[in-house]
């Protein structure tokens, strides 16, 4: 199933590389990616990802990426909500579509 | 550059303070001086090149250099020290070569969750990118194996970075923390403000009182629950908890291979390690358990055998320092992230009867317990590691290798802290147990540290017999020989169609000999009668010394879970 992940990402060297490894590594491959223009200290990152099977679990991905040092919020869309992932990748994910996976880190 | 450091400030000679000449000071020197002003005191490397300005700045400073002979022994050392202090160890070493050395080192606390910092050299700036000499993307390349990496571009930050990189790797779930210095950051001149201020730590979270109370409902609903406790009791600093709440609760109680010596050794209802090599009590207490209170554990798949068939009738509570931890394997009806001491206490086991439950557990640990009485006169290796642990005391701290005597340790010997069972449980590294043993000998001096390995993990890191003898650490190495690979030897035999590929090492060096030509006391035993002297040999000598004990090499670890079967069907001698 195709869901999707939105994340703010602090503006350091590796960030997005970091990110992006973790996500293949831990069983999803990347379907879309969409990175904003660096503000202030961070972008956002919207990936629409599919699991390779079956058993990868998207709330236990959010919380993997929450731990990286260099994610401030991530945010899961319900797997329910779906749109076409070029949509996704180009619009600005309203926050009413997204619920906020882990405590932001300020 | 900026103003010259106030220790620089000369106002003893004079009313009006004069500023006198410094000598010029580095990049290089502000990682000297900031290890110190962090309480470093030990750091374990190998030069080269590109950290060759950090070498010079070694000179003079408080700080003991422990010159290894290889990178992945400095991160194993470091690794050690690490586990026994809870603070994070140092390592140290160039680009290139040197830092791809380290990656084992780094890989092996990344998955056991040690706090450890590596510092490595770069090739300058302008070279990054280039293919430059010895220069290898070490930043990207241990992207997987770090809790985070930095690369320093800015010398006047090097104060604050390294600080922060300390704080990550001991914060929370720990980790390591990779640092690459480039070369010209090093050298570059440089004043910066050291110590650095430190930056407020972030505070756990803690779950809800609905979630505890759910969680109390869920306990007091279960007539046969199992406590399965890991290694992240030990890094969440609840063992004194978790022995508590054994204690207030008597539920039966099993551990992975890294939660040994988290529940008192002496506890009745302990019934021992589960999975693969667990006992048969520990492992059908949870095959029949109705609820299975998971506590800094993480559903492992050497614990779990199938996942599928692990604990089938139980009901979960997850309790664990690190949220991502939950439901990753295992679906928890209840998940519980945060403070694992407060945890367990906001859970209440006022009607809690299951008394019958626990004799049965308590019955079957005893009706299974390991037996000594192997026939024959030759060395009988689990009999000798219970001696031997039993005769150190709670003093004693084992560094184990990997391979069947991996395994002989975490069944048969005593641990009364965790931190005393420093083995490579996540990672599996042959070559871990010497440098893991010398790191550990010298934060420990005062313990009885001993490294058991066996005939082929003891070569993927001998060299460090030299460090050994050279600091004369007082480690004691018990080398348990049986001339072959012993723990493929016995999957072959079982699960091979008993197919003997390449796992014969029958043209060995005598390791006696090889321990004597670097300086090391060492004796060989052969037979049964010679190990209780042997064992007072061991634990009685300052400096190193080494035993080979020669032992059969048809000798098993049992039982044994067989790959991909479920944790009930496991095999018995």
């Amino acid at each position: 199933m195709r869901t999707s992940l939105r994340i703010e990402l602090a503006d350091s060297e590796g960030a997005l590389m970091r990110l992006i490894g973790l996500v293949e590594r831990r069983g999803f491959t990347i379907a879309a990616m969409d990175k904003s223009e660096t503000s202030g200290s961070q972008s956002t990152v919207t990936l629409s990802l599919d699991a390779r099977d079956e058993a990868r679990n998207m709330d236990v991905l959010a919380r993997q990426v929450a731990r990286l040092l260099d994610v401030r919020s991530v945010f899961t869309r319900d797997p329910g909500d779906r749109i076409a992932p070029e949509i996704a990748a180009r619009a600005a994910p309203s926050t009413d579509r997204w619920r906020q996976a882990c405590p932001p880190r300020h | 550059m900026t103003a010259l450091p106030a220790s620089e400030i000369d106002d003893t000679t004079s009313s009006v303070a004069a500023v006198r000449p410094a000598p010029r000071q580095t990049g290089a020197h502000a990682v000297v001086r900031t290890l110190e002003a962090l309480g470093v005191t030990r750091v374990f490397g190998y030069p080269g090149g590109a950290i060759m300005p950090v070498y010079d700045a070694l000179t003079g400073s408080s700080l003991q250099h422990i010159l290894v002979r290889h990178e992945q022994a400095a991160a194993f050392a470091a690794d050690a020290q690490a586990r026994l202090t809870g603070k994070a160890g140092v390592c140290l070493a160039t680009s290139g070569p040197g830092a791809t050395n380290l990656l084992t080192g780094i890989a092996n606390a990344y998955l056991d969750s040690v706090p450890m910092i590596i510092l490595t050299g770069q090739v300058p700036s302008g070279l990054m990118g280039t293919d430059a000499f010895q220069e290898v993307d070490v930043f990207g390349m241990s992207m997987p194996v770090v809790k985070h990496s930095i690369i320093i571009r800015d010398p006047m930050r090097i104060p604050e970075m390294i600080a922060e990189a300390f704080q990550i790797a001991e914060s929370g779930r720990p980790g390591p923390v990779l640092i690459d210095l480039p070369k010209d950051v090093l050298q570059a001149e440089a004043y910066p403000q050291i110590p650095p201020q430190p930056r407020p730590e972030a505070g756990s979270s803690h779950p809800s009182e609905s979630d505890l109370a759910a969680a109390t409902t869920l306990l007091a609903q279960s007539k046969r629950p199992v406590f399965y406790i890991g290694g992240g009791v030990a890094l969440g600093g609840a063992v004194e908890a978790v022995r508590d709440f054994m204690e207030r609760t008597g539920i039966p109680t099993v551990a992975t291979l890294k939660g040994l010596g988290c529940p008192n050794p002496d506890s009745e209802t302990f019934l021992g390690m589960l999975g693969m090599h667990g006992g048969r009590a520990a492992n059908v207490a949870v095959d029949e358990s109705d609820l299975l209170i998971c506590c800094g554990a993480r559903f492992d798949d050497r614990a779990t055998g199938r996942l599928d068939t692990f604990a089938p009738g139980a009901r979960i509570i997850h309790i664990d320092g690190d949220a991502a931890e939950i439901d990753k394997l295992r679906r928890a009806e209840i998940g519980l992230a945060g403070d694992i001491s407060a945890i367990l206490a906001g859970i209440t086991n006022d009607w809690l009867d299951i008394a019958e439950w626990r004799d049965e557990c308590v019955g079957r640990r005893h009706r299974h317990a390991f037996r000594y009485d192997a026939p024959g006169s030759g060395v009988f290796a689990p009999a000798m590691l219970k001696q031997l642990s039993e005769a150190a005391g709670d003093d004693f701290i084992a560094a184990c290798d990997v391979g069947q005597h991996q395994m002989w340790v975490a069944q048969h010997c005593r641990f009364s802290r965790p931190e005393h069972h420093l083995t490579s449980a996540g990672l599996g590294a042959m070559g871990y147990g010497l440098p893991a043993g010398i790191g550990a000998a010298m934060t420990r001096p005062d313990a009885k540290v001993v490294t058991i390995t066996g005939d082929g993990s003891i070569m993927m890191n001998i060299q460090e017999l030299a460090t050994a003898r050279r600091y004369g650490v007082p480690i004691r190495i018990l080398l348990l020989d049986n001339a072959s690979l012993g723990l493929v030897r016995q999957w072959q035999e079982y699960f091979f169609e008993e197919n003997f590929s390449e796992i014969d090492l029958y043209d060995n060096p005598d390791f006696a000999e090889v321990a004597h030509a670097f300086g090391i006391e060492a004796f060989t035993v052969h037979s049964r009668e010679e190990v209780p002297a042997a064992i007072d040999r061991l634990l009685n000598a300052r400096g190193p010394i080494l035993a080979h004990v020669l032992i059969d090499p048809r000798e098993n670890v049992w039982p044994l879970v067989p790959p991909g079967a479920s944790n009930a069907d496991m095999m018995e001698d």
